[in-house]
């Protein structure tokens, strides 16, 4: 069993004006689940979360075990889910789970110590650039895309 | 057109890609919009009420176009200054000048993507003058170099366009021949519908969709121009507003990491520190807009004021605050406001000897950038500026040079009001506050509101702009011919393929055809139409 899931994609900062404008409309988005172990400790952020998510779009703030139990739950009629995780460790884990996802969009990772740019405004540590080649490897597509008007770059040709 | 008025043409598309005159997102609302920045060429060249009426006619196209974090699907600022230009020289008619506009915006978003690619490289020297402790340098990778590099890619790429595209472009009209010129204006007349579209993808949505059609049956039986017609929309979406119920959502009560960052304090910090730093943000914030940091110079430029005063005699706590600072960050510029007051406060009880490392305040800063953006960005790119803008464009199509200029006052004071209001929550009172703001439910009901009054006028739009009429004619005997548009259509209702024509587009739209498939196939339906005297 699967829920719906129309997005998938790795963006750290989540619910931010390129999903809110673009990618909520583009996939008729009833949910956003947003897989995040520190995020689920963290209730200033979770309401801050929720503050910013368009009317009439439920939040759900969840460890990697709830996002896997809940996706691969029953599914609901016309429900369609946008699934947010920061970094693409998260990917990984819902896959191993069984969550089924066939298309990735990597949509941002910001600049930090330890990660080096990858492709335009994503950055990454070496250790995640592995984890986007297992992910690859699993015969997952991953596209960098940061709004859906814009052309996806196929992230197989990044590497 | 000389040289000179080539060259200011050149500039005007540079300055309404830079900070100034306007901010930031200022510049970006008001002379970057083809009604503003259609009047200044008109300025230039002599004509400021064709340059409007052009410029207006152009901006048809844009009105719901939203670029968000850093996206640029396409340049209206080229469309609107370079099409103006051509047209006016050209002596092109206001519709036809709208055809040869829109492949001109296609080709500007080409200079963002390298203008963001290049200033990163003047990230290193950011970083280095924050290791060194050197504030009074940070404009040179944030403004100097950056400014540089976008004045070389945006005016000379237009200067040269304007120049010789408007010592040939009369000669090549009047080359093309009529049957060419009449084609050009089927397509710009059909093109609005395909901006139109584009606007209604994002709110043309549940109840509200009603109002669209109101709002077209009342322009098109009763010719109601758009002012009014907002104006009656805005008291209904008011009305309408008030007798939904209001939703209570429960709310989890706080943990105690945002307690910690209350501000309790002395104020170290000069009321004219905090508005110079949040007037650098509200100017310069991307003006070293790059992938690999999008806005951390722009961020640390804000700081300084900040850091000079606090960290005045203590070159240690310089440097490691220039290096905080310097760090990625990517947010909407009037509700970024908040971050640079909060931080501002923050660094001020730090200075004060607060136990806040640097991690608490990369968290605060990364955990903000999103949700603010969440709300800022459809707040103003899809609710205020197409409002407004549309709330002018009626006055600007018909000649009126008050219009745009009364659009960019009224843009420009609510802006920086917003801006200057939250930087200020974010400074005396903490994240709890912006939080509280952001939870109010006011927001979030102005952008659902947004979308009745929206749709009411997109529908006035389409009633009036977008123009398709057949020119199919039947004869019904030696002495009568009956003309299909006038004698049914216009009969039955006005406008009526006008209304297809949008719909048909919004249709494709939404089997996810790309804008500029749906643009192509509309100046097919013309060519071909046209050729065969269909239109």
């Amino acid at each position: 069993m699967m829920k719906n899931i129309v997005l998938a994609r790795i963006d750290d900062r989540l619910i931010h004006g390129q999903v809110v404008t673009s990618w909520v409309k583009h996939t008729d988005a009833t949910s956003i689940v947003i897989a995040d172990d520190p995020l689920t400790k963290n209730t200033f952020m979770q309401r801050l979360l929720r503050a910013a998510a368009p009317q009439g779009i439920t939040v759900h703030i969840l460890t990697r075990e709830e996002a896997v139990n809940y996706l691969t739950g029953e599914p609901v009629a016309g429900e369609n889910i946008i699934l947010l995780v920061k970094v693409p460790e998260y990917i990984e884990a819902l896959l191993d789970g069984g969550v089924v996802m066939n298309k990735v969009i990597l949509g941002g990772m910001g600049a930090k110590e330890g990660r080096k740019r990858f492709n335009r405004n994503v950055s990454a540590s070496p250790e995640e650039v592995e984890a986007i080649k297992r992910i690859l490897g699993r015969g997952v597509e991953m596209f960098y895309q940061l709004v859906p008007e814009e052309r996806a770059e196929d992230v197989k040709k990044l590497i | 057109m000389s040289v000179f008025q080539a060259m200011l043409i050149g500039l005007v598309y540079y300055l309404s890609n830079s900070p100034w005159p306007f901010g930031g997102l200022g510049n970006y609302a008001i002379l970057y919009r083809p009604m503003v920045g259609g009047l200044v060429v008109g300025l230039i060249l002599g004509n400021p009420v064709m340059g409007t009426i052009i410029g207006a006619t152009i901006n048809l196209m844009y009105i719901g176009f939203i670029s968000a974090g850093g996206s640029m699907p396409s340049d209206m600022s080229l469309a609107g200054i370079l099409g103006t230009a051509l047209a006016i020289t050209g002596g092109l008619e206001t519709e036809a000048a709208l055809a040869i506009a829109v492949p001109l915006g296609l080709v500007g978003s080409i200079f963002w993507v390298g203008s963001m690619t290049i200033c990163t490289a003047f990230v290193p020297l950011a970083d280095r003058l924050a290791e060194n402790g050197k504030v009074d340098k940070v404009w040179i990778p944030n403004v100097l170099l950056p400014q540089l590099v976008k004045f070389a890619l945006t005016f000379f790429p237009c200067f040269l366009a304007a120049y010789f595209g408007g010592a040939y472009i009369q000669g090549f009209i009047d080359a093309l021949g009529g049957n060419v010129l009449r084609i050009l204006s089927i397509i710009g007349g059909m093109l609005p519908a395909v901006g139109i579209a584009l606007t209604l993808l994002a709110i043309y949505k549940g109840e509200a969709r009603v109002f669209f059609f109101l709002g077209f049956l009342l322009a098109a039986y009763f010719k109601v121009p758009i002012l009014p017609l907002s104006l009656i929309f805005l008291c209904i979406t008011i009305i309408y507003m008030q007798l939904q119920s209001k939703s209570g959502e429960a709310k989890t009560e706080f943990a105690e990491e945002a307690a910690s960052t209350e501000p309790k304090r002395e104020p170290l910090l000069k009321k004219k520190d905090l508005v110079k730093s949040w007037f650098n943000w509200m100017y310069y914030f991307q003006s070293c807009y790059n992938y690999e940091r999008m806005q951390g110079v722009g961020f640390l430029h804000s700081m300084t004021y900040i850091i000079k005063r606090l960290y005045k005699d203590d070159p240690e706590e310089r440097r490691k605050a220039m290096q905080r600072h310097v760090q990625f960050i990517n947010t909407e510029n009037a509700f970024g406001s908040a971050i640079i007051g909060l931080t501002a406060a923050m660094e001020e009880q730090k200075a004060q000897g607060a136990d806040l490392d640097d991690e608490s305040f990369t968290s605060i800063k990364t955990g903000l950038m999103g949700p603010l953006a969440g709300i800022g960005d459809p707040l103003w790119q899809g609710v205020a500026i197409p409002l407004l803008i549309v709330f002018f464009l009626g006055m600007a199509i018909e000649g009126s040079v008050a219009a745009p200029i009364l659009y960019s006052i009224v843009f420009y004071a609510i802006y920086y009001g917003v801006g200057y209001w939250l930087m200020k929550l974010g400074y005396e009172q903490g994240s709890k506050k912006i939080l509280e703001f952001m939870e109010s439910g006011t927001l979030k009901k102005v952008i659902a509101g947004a979308g009745i009054i929206g749709n009411a006028v997109i529908g006035g739009l389409v009633a009036n702009y977008v123009s398709v009429k057949t020119a199919i004619t039947i004869k019904q005997s030696a002495e009568s011919v009956f003309v299909l548009q006038t004698e049914l259509f216009d009969k039955i209702m006005p406008g009526i393929l006008a209304l297809a024509l949008t719909m048909f587009c919004y249709w494709l739209l939404k089997k996810k055809v790309s804008s500029l498939k749906v643009i192509l196939i509309v100046v097919a339906i013309a060519v071909i139409g046209g050729l065969i005297g269909v239109f």
